[in-house]
């Protein structure tokens, strides 16, 4: 009964492959393996078979293990070569094509990776002639000729790299990599007049998918995302089997945000396109958006081994490492993963907030001072200068964030409170947010200009600049759909950074202003920034509170028996420090438990990871409560349950606070000395808590096992702290918007003076 | 097309299939843009599903190209007569084509294919209140509660079936158990407003209002709303900013822009804006008269009078006086007293389509145009024995140019008729509170003489009555020298 079966294994696996079909061979050719069925055979059609299903490093171990045996195969080096090029290993791929080529004289895919050898070493003149020699044997490969058009472009031949790819596309219309081609030599050689000459063919030959991955090409080059997705399904529907149209519909769905159907494309993309390390790296990007790190952290490590080291999957996967709070591991990868040192301290700037040990305001200057150096300063400086200190000013707010998001939240009412008659307010939106917060900001607006569709830097300050602002106001940071960098080319006469991705220096050369506090900034801290402080009267946000929270629930501790701690800021805050602080206080206070509750808990891997972190840091796990999102109204009401929040360091909570305090729950933190550091402690200030702010870790510890043993107090300071918080400078609307107003105003009269 | 491409392409089978199955879920995705660049070309093929002109309406429709819409509809319909969903649709198109008996026959056909469904159902019971058939909506609206009492959905429906039907007590009653149960819209909340203001429940209207601006953020309409309201409860520091707001969100609304002004005394432009006087009459045309009547409305009487006093052919009931031009003509109030007067032709023109079509169906005029009075004469060639502009004048400022522009269009012996709200104001003219301009005697003196004008007769009169208080004015006549 076996003997038949097993030897019709590998035959069945060739079957499927020759039916294209890899996914249905890989069992049955692991099987032929397992059972010793010509073994080598099957194995180096094993690895070819998971290689054409994006499984590289599986595919890699299985075929590096046939070097010896089957050294006679051509093939094998082919795909070794190809996989060293993958990994940009480019002298173990050229020794893998060249080795092929020493067996098979003529074989068209040696001389085409060969070429692509060349041509990633910058040497198109190189790469030509085994281009040619290989249309010799292979006249109609498109393949080939589109690398030969590649070349041409890189040689700076745009016009003949075109007519190549009008060739191709005439040979096969449904040719994505040729209609790319086609777009990219376009541009390089008439960028005004290739938009309409796309535009024109796309038209005279609806049905070709080539046509429209041009267009789309071409429309995103000019800053048109919409319109080039659309062009994008349109040659997906057109021709569903290419893997260049679905790997550029892929990245721009990604691009665009929408992670559900990104994320379909995206695994189509892997099988089309195995080969291509931005959608590996945009797949594992997706996980971590969508708060899955787990899987995140699965996909980086395996990007990496196929794809080699390459700078934006380590940056990706730095940042999933910080997200799980593994902040030591995380500065690592970033360190190796940019080599240019501006590039390297923006990197590195994005986590130092969070790190144990730099995340001070001595780490987070360092870091800033070494990003301006390395930003080049601007050679088209803005010709509009300030005057006139007392006139209505025209203040433009940029941000990816005007609706339910913290940045929102801590900043709308003190934009509606800007007084009128002497601030017009121009709000510069990145991204269109749904809901009532967004509501509230489009109502505010003198004027509302939607810029989410400007790609470019340049053409961003450009947009910029034609508002004719005099204050600009960045409210979005280095930090994910932020344009920070945008503006080291002066957009306004006066540059301020406030809430938004606000966790130290910007590092930004051209910002003049960080928008603070006393307590944020005070004047012995004021030396660690690359702008100077911008002190408001009371505190540097205001807070909104939701309409829909619900009142302040009883005392927890009261009716249970023991004492709930809480906290519900982001994974990435919590690292070991922070952990093992909770550690000692549960210890110190019997029978007290502790919820810990974000977004990233809600994903089971990433959850059974944390306990096991949490638990080898000497946290009880029978005593801890590892929860996930919930919709906001309900989040907030979970703060019934909770009766002391303990703050995370060395990035403590913002918004988290605001929403502890106003449900009721006092918030004990550990102030630091970086901006990050001290969000806690200035709205504790604003609301005259002050006495929760403490100094060092074992301060923090006792402190919160003092509160925790007196229950009666924190009962009382719960019934009236929502009382207290509505009438404090922290949801003082008016108060606030005079306070910015004299913020502005006194940024605008030194830009005068210094412009006079 | 290359003929070549189009010959692959028909061959590459299921390609029709694809492009229609993508096309429906970018639909689907609300994403009506992107479908139809794969409908369009699904279209093409000889070999299209079925279903594709259906959807490609569809998506036609989502993205407001209507004319379109409709042709794709048109063939779908053709190919399956019978199709439920098919028929909904065009009629949902013939509604946005503001063809509402159409509409109608669409939905009841599509209520006899599909008897069951909810959605034809509601559908159909909508297109009824849409052409005033209130109690049979109600009827039907009332069924589908029936069958589902608990669905909140469905109470709203038939809320607001029975607000438009004019049962506010009963409509009020259900819509509050709506909002209770969270399933109110921003809409209906809206509705709810302005009818409490109808039924006389101006602070009910504040209270609603005033709940929906601070839990579901700000919107210009219920501003606006809460802004009438309170006008109406005599709070006019608390109304202007409401109106001022609502303009603020809608700085394109020059009908807000207008009231805006108005109530918070800033004087106001040079007149009110073609927004804000086409939008109160397209709004008020089917009350116009009965409204206006009851308020003792009386200019239409004075122009008659004072024409038979000047013209005693006319006081005899002989026609003679030539050519008449009606600017502004309204719903034809005027144009009932001049109609036996004009011997030649009877012209009239006004800024509002509805107050247009209303004049249409009396059947009095010659001509009737719809267009702004000055932008009317500019382009207007011929002379004219009589030119009456009753009650116009109190939607300019400055009529200095319009008076001229009459001068202009009067033939030898000629008369300009109009009236104006009078007052004594500094600057010749200013925006009183109820958003009329007011007039003084001696500006009127100083334009008709500008204008080569002799006063013919310039005389005191009560206009009408607005809240039991009279309204005086002016009652004109300058005839060229």
């Amino acid at each position: 009964m076996n003997a038949p079966f097993d030897a019709s294994a590998l035959s069945c696996a060739i079957a499927e492959l020759k039916a294209g079909r890899p996914l249905a061979a890989i069992p049955l050719l692991e099987e032929a393996v397992s059972k010793g069925d010509e073994p080598e055979l099957a194995s180096l059609n094993l690895g070819m078979a998971l290689m054409d299903v994006g499984r590289i490093t599986e595919a890699t171990a299985c075929l590096e293990a046939l070097r010896s045996t089957l050294a006679h195969v051509p093939e094998l080096h082919i795909r070794l070569g190809q996989l060293a090029a993958f990994r940009k290993d480019l002298d173990g791929a050229r020794a893998g094509f060249q080795a092929a080529l020493g067996l098979r004289a003529d074989d068209v895919s040696a001389m085409a990776g060969l070429a692509g050898v060349e041509l990633i070493e910058g040497r198109a003149t190189a790469a030509a002639p085994w281009l040619h020699e290989a249309l010799l044997h292979a006249p109609e490969d498109i393949g080939l000729r589109v690398r030969l058009g590649e070349v041409l472009l890189a040689q700076g031949q745009p016009g003949l790299a075109a007519e190549e790819a009008e060739a191709c596309l005439a040979q096969d219309p449904g040719s994505g990599v040729a209609g790319v081609l086609r777009a990219r030599a376009l541009l390089a050689a008439d960028p005004d007049a290739a938009l309409d000459q796309l535009r024109a063919e796309a038209a005279d030959e609806p049905f070709s998918a080539g046509r429209a991955a041009a267009l789309a090409t071409g429309l995103a080059a000019c800053d048109d995302a919409g319109g080039a997705l659309s062009q994008w399904y349109l040659a997906d529907a057109l021709n569903p089997a290419d893997g260049d149209i679905v790997a550029g519909l892929a990245l721009a769905l990604h691009a665009a945000r929408d992670w559900d159907q990104a994320a379909e494309a995206l695994r189509r993309a892997r099988l089309a396109k195995p080969g291509d390390p931005s959608c590996a790296a945009a797949l594992a990007e997706l996980h971590y958006r969508q708060h899955r790190l787990g899987e995140a952290d699965r996909c980086y490590r395996d990007a990496l081994s196929s794809f080699g080291r390459r700078p934006t999957i380590l940056a990706g996967f730095a940042l999933v490492l910080a997200g799980r709070g593994l902040q030591e591991e995380a500065w690592r990868i970033a360190e190796e993963g940019s080599v240019d040192p501006g590039l390297q301290a923006l990197h590195l700037g994005g986590l130092a907030p969070y790190h144990p040990v730099v995340g001070t305001a001595k780490g987070l200057a360092a870091l800033a001072f070494r990003l301006r150096d390395a930003l080049a300063v601007d050679a088209a400086p803005l010709d509009r200068i300030a005057s006139d200190p007392e006139r209505r000013l025209r203040i433009g707010f940029l941000s990816a964030a005007f609706g339910k998001h913290p940045v929102g939240w801590l900043t709308v009412a003190g934009i509606e409170a800007l007084p009128r008659d002497r601030f017009e307010v121009v709000l510069l939106s990145l991204r269109d947010l749904p809901g009532t917060i967004a509501r509230r900001f489009h109502a505010r607006a003198d004027r509302w200009v939607d810029l989410s569709a400007v790609a470019s830097d340049t053409a961003l300050v450009e947009r910029l600049r034609a508002e004719e602002l005099d204050i600009l106001v960045d409210l979005s940071g280095h930090g994910s759909g932020g344009r920070m960098m945008a503006l080291r080319r002066r957009a306004a006469p006066v540059q301020i950074k406030w809430v938004g991705s606000q966790s130290g220096p910007t590092g930004v050369p051209e910002m003049d202003w960080m928008l603070a506090d006393r307590w944020e900034i005070p004047e012995e801290l004021a030396p660690f920034y690359t702008e100077r402080a911008l002190r408001l009267r009371d505190g540097y946000v205001c807070y909104a509170p939701p309409s829909y929270a619900p009142p302040v629930a009883p005392a927890p501790a009261l009716t249970r028996g023991h004492v709930a701690f809480g906290c519900f800021n982001n994974l990435a805050k919590v690292t070991p420090e922070v952990l093992s602080a909770w550690a000692r206080i549960l210890a110190a206070v019997p029978g007290s438990r502790l919820a810990i509750r974000t977004h990233s808990l809600g994903d089971r891997a990433t959850r059974e990871d944390f306990a096991l972190r949490a638990g080898a840091l000497g946290l009880p796990l029978d005593r801890l409560d590892l929860l996930g999102p919930l919709p906001h109204a309900e989040l907030l009401a979970a703060y019934g349950g909770i009766d002391i929040s303990l703050d995370p360091f060395p990035y403590t909570g913002g918004l988290t606070v605001c929403e502890s305090l106003w449900m009721g729950v006092p918030v004990l933190t550990l102030t630091g000395t970086s901006f990050a550091g001290r969000h806690a402690l200035s709205h504790l200030s604003n609301v005259g808590l002050a006495d929760w702010a403490v100094p060092s870790v074992d301060a923090y510890v006792t402190e919160a096992v003092r509160r925790a043993s007196d229950p009666a107090a924190l009962a009382e300071l719960r019934a009236g702290l929502r009382d207290r918080v509505a009438a404090s400078p922290l949801c003082d609307a008016p108060r606030f918007g005079e306070s910015l107003a004299l913020a502005l105003r006194q940024a605008w009269r030194e830009a005068c003076a210094r412009d006079a | 097309m290359t003929q070549i491409a189009a010959a692959r392409m028909v061959a590459t089978p299921g390609l029709g299939e694809r492009l229609v199955e993508r096309g429906a879920m970018l639909l689907a995705a609300r994403q009506p843009a992107d479908a139809i660049a794969l409908l369009e070309r699904a279209a093409q093929l000889a070999d299209a599903p079925g279903n594709t002109k259906g959807l490609l309406a569809e998506a036609l429709l989502e993205t407001g190209r209507i004319e379109q819409a409709l042709d794709a509809a048109d063939q779908a319909i053709a190919l399956a007569p019978s199709d439920a969903p098919l028929l909904m649709l065009r009629s949902r198109i013939q509604r946005a084509l503001k063809n509402s008996t159409r509409a109608l026959d669409d939905a009841a056909a599509a209520v006899m294919v599909a008897p069951g469904g909810v959605e034809t159902r509601r559908w159909f019971a909508d297109c009824l209140s849409e052409i005033s058939r209130h109690d049979e909506a109600i009827f039907l609206l009332g069924q589908l509660l029936e069958e589902r009492p608990e669905d909140p959905q469905r109470a709203a429906w038939l809320g607001l079936a029975l607000l438009r039907g004019d049962r506010y007590e009963a409509a009020e009653e259900l819509l509050g158990h709506v909002a209770e149960r969270g399933a109110e819209t921003r809409g209906i909340r809206l509705l709810r407003v302005q009818f409490a203001i109808q039924h006389g429940q101006p602070q009910r209207a504040v209270e609603l209002a005033q709940d929906a601006l601070w839990n579901r953020g700000p919107d210009s309409p219920l501003y606006a709303a809460l802004g009438h309201a309170q006008l109406l409860l005599g709070q006019r520091g608390e109304a202007a900013l409401a109106y001022a707001e609502a303009s603020r969100l809608a700085p394109a609304d020059g009908y807000l822009a207008h009231i805006a002004a108005a109530l918070s005394g800033g004087g106001g432009g040079a007149r009110a804006g073609d927004d804000y006087v086409r939008q109160l009459f397209d709004r008020y045309a089917a009350r116009f008269e009965t409204s206006l009547l009851g308020l003792g409305y009386r200019v239409p009487g004075l122009v008659l009078r004072v024409l038979e006093e000047l013209e005693p052919r006319i006081a005899a009931g002989e026609s003679g006086l030539g050519d008449v031009l009606d600017l502004g003509c309204g719903t034809g109030l005027a144009g009932i007293m001049l109609r036996d007067a004009a011997s030649g032709q009877l012209v009239g023109v006004d800024l509002s389509a509805s107050m247009i079509e209303a004049a249409r169906s009396k059947g009095l005029y010659d001509e009737l145009h719809v267009a702004e009075v000055g932008a009317y004469l500019a382009q207007e060639e011929r002379g004219y024995s009589c030119i009456v502009a009753a009650d116009v004048f109190c939607y300019f400022g400055a009529i200095g140019e319009t008076v001229a522009a009459c001068g202009r269009h009067l033939l030898p012996g000629g008369r300009l008729i109009f009236t104006v709200e009078s007052g004594a104001c500094s600057g010749g003219w200013e925006l009183a509170q109820s958003m009329r301009y007011r007039h003084s005697e001696a500006y009127i003196r100083q334009v008709l003489a500008e204008a080569g004008l002799v006063p013919e007769v310039f005389r005191q009169e009560v206009l009408r009555h607005e809240r039991g208080e009279p309204v005086d004015g002016l009652l004109v006549v300058g005839r060229t020298a």
